[in-house]
């Protein structure tokens, strides 16, 4: 039983992970609530799936799903570009065009992948353990590389960007080419994980992205609260931040899974995983408010 | 005392057999577990559940334990659900819908699936890396939909189909178009993505729209009281695809009994687990057609139900009348 709920949480964390921490830099560095994830993140899929099917390879198909993520970054930022919309908004039109946009791409509101070839698919056929092993590596591979951009200067001005634009400004760095650069970076990070999730479910669909960015953003709040905890620390760092992003979502996924093996019906289950999840916040805020001598 | 130790020895291994197959044994007496899989709480679903249930009992004639798990139209969940289905090795795995068998046949290589509902193949189960699925199909098709319609109206020539985003519904779309197309009907169609944007839909129908028509589509059918209000302002009939919008609010539909999906999935899995291999089960397709009317709807558009009810004795399909109009007794 613990097996097959430790294999649930972490093929699922797996697939999740990317879209994770495009939400976790997008809203803890930038400072920006990106809806446009949530369609990004279909967006990636949707192409994958739809260049998969008509016969092309599968890391072409893959390269195309990863840009086409970071245009959908381009477009949140230029519809932004020179705070004439508020940047909520902006999210919200961007997900309006892209579900259309989605719907044109795919041709139909559902591709089926499972007898198609993908970048997983042979190392399924081989064994499931080996199709993961495969699917850690991608996944793995575009959080490395997300946090070794966070990681550079530009990582540095993505911050400033959040935290005080007017620095970057005095600084001499441009806002917008940093916003820009920066959407069109955690967009490519949800479509790497639409992608990912396509392929170990089977099928691209209109609806896969539909609540995801809530989720990721309730789980990463969740990884930093358990991090900040451990580390009593709540200065910035990059390896942080992964951590509290597989934290948070591994921990989210350990609740679902768990919850659904303790036989509840899953029409509680929502109000039980808000509930449960309140209550280990608020005692973990509590705790961490004790030790660092703060109010709440 | 040699005797004693071997006595004891040939003792303890007994024991120790006994105590190994007792799993096996509790294992054994253990009835089998199925998983149904439904991907959001709907009347359709829980009457295909329903019939599921009751028919598998029926038929398998042994005990068999049933779970139903709703996943909430949420994908993690629904994979989670999925996934413990499969690791506490359930018997047999039946989602309920397109999204739900990719989404289990994606998982499950290994337990027996019976796909309810879903558009799959029977090419497309055998290209798959093992073939572990029996279908059943629930769709009658645009073409028996819209000759149906054109012999209860024969002189229709214009009518709106409404339609959402569903991966089921779509490409039924343009069929339903050929389809009317081929009988002298030109097909509007008109898609709310949303439940809020079928308002919107609703009131910007074209003006010469002669007929509203509905497929089988669950978020539609949700606000078929929106379309029911127009049907009713215009006076024009309101024809949709499945039992549940009839009560709901259309005046009537050519569909099939919800609860007859579940019992011939459940006629699929008692054979499966009866031992016979999921992908040698033929594709079950409904047949048992039957005409749905709410008279009390039509009365409201102005229609009568005697061309629907003529139409439905021509083609031989059981008429099963839901509603009473208005000022008949009962």
């Amino acid at each position: 039983m613990m097996n097959g709920l430790l294999y649930a949480v972490l093929t699922q964390t797996l697939t999740f992970l990317p879209l994770a921490l495009g939400i976790s830099i997008s809203y803890t560095l930038m400072r920006a609530t990106d809806m446009t994830l949530e369609g990004s993140f279909v967006l990636g899929a949707a192409i994958f799936a739809r260049l998969a099917t008509l016969g092309f390879s599968p890391y072409i198909a893959a390269f195309c799903a990863l840009a086409a993520g970071s245009l959908a970054g381009v477009m949140v930022s230029f519809i932004q570009r020179g705070g004439r919309v508020d940047p909520l908004l902006a999210g919200v039109l961007a997900t309006f065009i892209l579900t259309s946009a989605n719907l044109i791409l795919m041709g139909r509101p559902n591709i089926s992948l499972l007898s198609q070839a993908t970048l997983v698919s042979s190392a399924f056929a081989q064994s499931d353990t080996l199709g993961w092993l495969s699917v850690a590596f991608y996944s793995i591979f575009f959080c490395m590389l997300g946090c070794a951009l966070v990681a550079t200067r530009f990582g540095l001005r993505l911050r400033a960007l959040g935290d005080n634009p007017a620095l970057l400004q005095r600084l001499g760095a441009p806002l917008e080419r940093y916003r820009l650069l920066g959407f069109a970076f955690t967009n490519t990070l949800a479509a790497a994980a639409g992608m990912l999730t396509a392929q170990t479910v089977g099928y691209a669909d209109i609806n896969m992205g539909f609540g995801m960015t809530l989720t990721g953003i309730g789980a990463i709040i969740l990884g930093q609260q358990v991090l900040r905890r451990i580390l009593h620390s709540a200065r910035f760092r990059v390896s942080a931040e992964f951590i509290a992003c597989v934290i948070g979502v591994a921990m989210y996924f350990m609740a679902l899974n768990g919850l659904l093996r303790l036989n509840i019906d899953p029409i509680y289950l929502k109000m039980l995983l808000g509930i449960l999840l309140v209550i280990f916040l608020r005692t973990a805020l509590r705790r961490s408010a004790l030790a660092g001598g703060i109010s709440i | 005392m040699r005797k004693l130790t071997y006595f004891f020895s040939v003792a303890r291994f007994c024991a120790m057999l006994g105590l190994a197959t007792l799993p096996l044994s509790v294992a054994a007496a253990t009835p089998p577990t199925i998983g149904i899989i439904v991907p959001l709480a709907h009347k359709a679903m829980t009457e295909i559940v329903a019939g599921f249930s009751e028919t598998l009992k029926q038929v398998y004639g042994k005990p068999v334990i049933i779970k139903v798990e709703n996943a909430q139209n949420d994908p993690n969940l629904e994979r989670s659900i999925i996934l413990q289905m499969h690791a506490n090795r359930y018997a047999l795995v039946a989602p309920i819908g397109v999204d739900a068998t990719e989404m289990t046949l994606a998982s499950i290589h290994d337990q027996p699936v019976v796909s309810i509902a879903s558009d799959l193949t029977d090419k497309a189960r055998h290209a798959l890396s093992t073939c572990n699925v029996a279908i059943v199909h629930d769709d009658l098709g645009p073409v028996t939909q819209m000759q149906f319609i054109h012999a209860v109206y024969p002189k229709l020539t214009h009518i709106t189909l409404v339609h959402s985003a569903a991966n089921k519904v779509f490409p039924d779309v343009a069929a339903t178009i050929a389809a009317g197309k081929a009988v002298g009907i030109t097909v509007d169609q008109r898609m709310a993505a949303t439940l809020p944007e079928l308002m919107t839909v609703a009131d910007a129908m074209p003006e010469n729209t002669q007929a509203i028509f509905v497929l089988k589509d669950s978020l539609i059918v949700s606000g078929v009281a929106t379309l029911e209000k127009v049907a009713i302002q215009r006076r024009i009939p309101l024809i949709t695809s499945d039992n549940g919008s009839v009560e709901a609010g259309a005046g009537f539909a050519l569909g099939v009994h919800e609860r007859d999906i579940g019992v011939e999935a459940a006629k699929l899995a008692a054979a499966i687990l009866n031992g016979q291999a999921a992908c040698t089960l033929p594709i079950v397709e409904m047949h048992h057609l039957t005409v749905f009317i709410n008279q009390k709807v039509m009365q409201a558009t102005g229609q009568s139900i005697a061309p629907v009810i003529a139409a439905a004795t021509r083609a031989g399909y059981k008429i099963d009348k839901l509603a009473k109009p208005v000022g008949v007794s009962h």
